[in-house]
């Protein structure tokens, strides 16, 4: 039957995409932001997402500041509304564990590629400041060159 | 009535597969076409990966400073420093036609990590106005030294544990990184 070779390719597609679909996606994707490209390895984990695009502050896809606002270098490092959201996820989403580990409580920092220091200063000590004892920045994983074996 | 119905079914049937003997594949193609756009719409095509940071607690006093070598690498709005902080700077690597000289900075720190082959760790210290961007290339470059290209890229480890802070002021001595 002249189908045969069409469920063939069905099949190898299908297999194709089940295997590539392992990598389950953590960090939540956005066309608002282009997050920087960097050669780092390391996988995301479920943590707690800041996400800093060109005008808002966000935790967890919640809008808690502006960045025009957070964007100024007088006055206190620690960002009043973004620490009260991260203490409140503290006690929501985080597991059970970790919340009786300081240490062990995480925050990553998906910001735009042009976001400037100061704001970036000031995201970082809040989140320590709300208890949060690891730190990491997202990023995109960099293309490799044409002709790169995998 | 049922019965009858299912009879019914079953007598016509029986009538329309009469003399074929090959499978219905027809449901199964359909399925595939459907498992295939599914997958085809969940699937992540570009990998988002992180950079752990070093930050200290904020209760934590400061540090004693460790005997030899304090890494750290500042970066400017008109370039690239790489200091220690016990005698200052090390070399000023200036902007190269807009862009940082993040070659020449990956070479330095190769030289110094062949000096130092036990130290790990470096701040890398911004002003305020630096783009996140600059950050994350100047930690990968700090990170790790890729060797060779195509299939034989190496990643050679240079200063993996990176803290973050402010730069020092210009003109002033090296040190008081935040």
């Amino acid at each position: 039957m002249a189908l045969v070779p069409f469920i063939d390719m069905l099949t190898m597609l299908v297999v194709f995409l089940l295997l590539h679909s392992s990598d389950v996606e953590i960090l939540p994707n956005t066309k608002q932001i282009t997050v920087p490209q960097s050669i780092a390895e390391l996988k995301p984990r479920e943590t707690v997402v800041i996400m800093v695009t060109t005008e808002d502050l966000l935790v967890n896809g919640r809008v808690v500041a502006k960045v025009k606002d957070v964007n100024s270098t007088s006055g206190d490092l620690v960002i009043p509304a973004l620490r009260d959201a991260l203490k409140e996820q503290n006690d929501t989403s985080l597991r059970d564990t970790a919340q009786q580990d300081l240490a062990d409580r995480e925050v990553t920092i998906m910001g735009d590629k042009g976001t400037p220091f100061t704001v970036l200063k000031r995201v970082m000590a809040t989140a320590t400041a709300a208890d949060y004892g690891k730190v990491s920045l997202a990023v995109m994983q960099k293309e490799v060159e044409v002709g790169a074996g995998a | 009535m049922a019965s009858s119905k299912l009879a019914a079914r079953s007598i016509r049937n029986h009538a329309k597969y009469k003399g074929r003997n090959d499978l219905n594949i027809v449901p199964m193609i359909d399925m595939m076409v459907i498992l295939v756009f599914f997958l085809l719409f969940t699937a992540v095509f570009s990998n988002t990966n992180i950079l752990e940071l070093n930050l200290p607690a904020p209760n934590s006093s400061v540090p004693e400073l460790p005997k030899g070598l304090n890494l750290e690498v500042i970066v400017r709005q008109n370039g690239i420093e790489i200091a220690d902080r016990n005698s200052g700077v090390l070399r000023t690597l200036p902007k190269k036609d807009g862009e940082y000289d993040y070659k020449g900075l990956s070479e330095f720190l190769q030289f110094v990590k062949s000096k130092y082959s036990d130290t790990l760790a470096a701040s890398v210290l911004l002003e305020p106005n630096i783009p996140y961007d600059v950050l994350v290339q100047t930690m990968d470059n700090t990170r790790v030294w890729q060797n060779g290209s195509g299939p034989s890229l190496q990643n050679v480890e240079l200063f993996p544990d990176i803290s973050v802070g402010d730069a020092p002021l210009t003109g002033a001595a090296a040190g008081g990184g935040k």
